[in-house]
């Protein structure tokens, strides 16, 4: 069966007259949110996808009938989250994405919950979905009414009226209470009063919380990311193509799913081999390329085809937030950096702005990588001046040091004894800090210290 | 006065932060927030008492590739707020307390 009349099936044969409500709930956010966003826009299902970390949000109290838990790697003990699944929502059907341990009849080793291969494929998660919601529907049916579940909205901002959207729009703004009073031609009062109802409406305990939120839904970013300003129009210039080669082939295409989704934006769909070399030729032209392992080799082939405004840009979803992986990626020639907790807005927001020639960091790896930038240049000043302390003839010893020299070829090269150059090299290494020979003359290739004048402000690199 | 470059600047020890999402806040005892965006909030970070504003200025020119004009007007108001907020302190350079 093709996925076309999958599609159709589900749009326009729903299974059930209650709508089948799924909460994906994954160690990575943002796979959570891309899952969530293909089995909207491709099966027509009720989704919202949320990280571990946030199941206690209230924002994810949805009704649901259907919860997908896909928990790996180094994140919580699957048995803790299933537990919490089943707590805050008993009437619904939970379904493991990518557990190993699965019986023959679909059924996995904790009782009572569905399972499905680690490799799925997006029709496969949709079919079981929909087996789990029927299975709910039965449950259902034989429970009594009084047993509710919380249930909010699957979108808060749908609650706002259009003059709190307005209000929330000024509020993503930085804009006080009395600001916004002056902005809609309303009093102080009322516009506090709007504030409160709309963080009530959106169950956000703080203003930030409900910016938050509103930015999670997509409020006041249309299109997902904010359209880049400084991109000539699509029309103009073309859509800006994205190649996504991803490990996971689930998260492969849910993503190209979102980022097709985008009007600026086209993915390329050809993978493999064939891509890579098309690349490397310069013969396939990729705007952006979106990986999730370096070195991967679409990304070497992108990175090898140089620098300046036409190469391919290159983002990294990284599994994590670790700064030395950061570092590394940044130091290969990655363009962005993104970690898998990361928001498909902020996804999208990162391909345009790398396509911009912006360097994309995580918003709360910032100050530790400028604390890092700083830190390398302190180190290289340091150096630069150590090395700035050396005589004329210590530098004339130095420069032989790098060439290769020989103790006896240095002192008949200079015309001194060798116990003399000797001790022109001790001082050398005395006021270099260097512990041996080698390092000094690393030290000054590496700087480009010898034979070039020095520049104590030299260029900071990015070093992992 | 003191040129900026030549002085160190030192974020309010009772002020935290809090992140929502890409949002963040410097908080103060009282529960004042003020918002700030990722770059703002990644130099208050930097605002330890021992890197120099011209640190601060470099590494984000490097970081983000901008031009060195455009980097120094903006860190100047930023931390030109911050110090309007009392959120930071100015010490001469090596003075700042521990």
């Amino acid at each position: 069966m093709g996925e076309l009349t999958m599609v159709a099936d589900a749009v326009a044969a729903p299974f059930d007259e209650r709508p089948c409500r799924v909460l994906v709930v994954d160690t990575a956010r943002t796979r959570a949110e891309a899952l969530a966003h293909l089995l909207v826009t491709r099966y027509g299902f009720d989704v919202q996808g949320c990280g571990v970390a946030d199941l206690g949000s209230s924002a994810h109290l949805v009704a649901a009938t259907v919860v997908v838990v896909d928990v790996q790697g180094r994140g919580p003990d699957l048995h803790e989250v299933v537990a919490v699944v089943r707590a805050k929502w008993a009437a619904a059907q939970v379904l493991l994405l990518g557990q190993s341990r699965t019986h023959g009849d679909g059924t996995s080793e904790l009782e009572g919950v569905r399972s499905l291969r680690r490799d799925a494929t997006a029709d496969e998660v949709a079919d079981a979905i929909r087996r789990a919601h029927r299975q709910a529907r039965k449950d259902r049916d034989g429970r009594s009414a009084e047993r509710s579940t919380e249930c909010v909205p699957p979108s808060p901002t749908a609650r706002l009226t259009s003059r709190e959207m307005c209000v929330l729009g000024l509020l993503a703004e930085g804009r006080s209470n009395d600001d916004i009073a002056r902005d809609l031609g309303v009093t102080a009062s009322t516009a506090r009063t709007h504030v409160r109802n709309l963080m009530r409406k959106l169950g956000a305990s703080s203003r930030l919380q409900a910016v938050a939120i509103a930015r999670r839904n997509g409020v006041g970013v249309e299109p997902l990311g904010g359209a880049s300003a400084e991109r000539p129009s699509s029309a103009v210039r073309g859509p800006l193509r994205v190649l996504v080669d991803l490990e996971d082939p689930l998260l492969r295409s849910a993503l190209e799913a979102v980022l097709q989704g985008q009007p600026d934006l086209e993915v390329v769909a050809e993978l493999g081999p064939a891509a890579v070399s098309r690349i490397a030729s310069g013969e396939m032209s990729v705007d952006v390329l979106l990986v999730d392992d370096l070195p991967s080799a679409t990304a070497s082939a992108a990175l090898r085809l140089g620098s300046g405004e036409a190469r391919t840009k290159v983002v990294l979803l990284s599994d994590g937030t670790d700064p030395a992986a950061l570092m590394a990626a940044l130091a290969a020639g990655v363009n962005g950096f993104l970690s898998n907790e990361c928001g498909l807005a902020e996804l999208v927001h990162a391909v345009r702005s790398v396509d911009c020639g912006r360097t994309h960091v995580p918003a709360g790896m910032l100050g530790g990588l400028l604390r890092v930038l700083i830190e390398v240049r302190r180190h290289d000043d340091a150096v630069v001046e150590q090395f700035s302390r050396l005589s004329r003839r210590e530098n004339e010893v130095l420069v032989h040091l790098v060439n290769g020299a020989d103790l006896p070829t240095i002192a008949e090269q200079l015309f001194i004894s060798p116990d003399t150059a000797r001790t022109h090299i001790r001082n050398i290494l005395a006021k270099t800090e260097a512990h041996s020979r080698l390092e000094v003359v690393a030290l000054a290739t590496r700087y480009e210290l010898v034979g070039a004048s020095r520049q104590p402000h030299g260029s900071v690199t990015v070093r992992p | 006065m003191t040129p900026p470059a030549a002085r160190i600047v030192r974020r309010r020890p009772d002020v935290r932060v809090r992140w929502v999402g890409d949002l963040g806040a410097l908080v103060e005892p009282d529960g004042t927030e003020h918002m700030v965006n990722a770059t703002a909030l990644a130099l208050w970070e930097l605002c330890d008492g021992k890197t120099r504003p011209d640190e601060m200025i470099e590494a984000i020119c490097v970081l983000f590739d901008a031009s060195r004009e455009t980097v120094v007007r903006d860190i100047e108001r930023t931390l030109a707020e911050f110090g309007r907020a009392r959120l930071i302190e100015w010490h001469p350079s090596g003075a700042a307390p521990a």
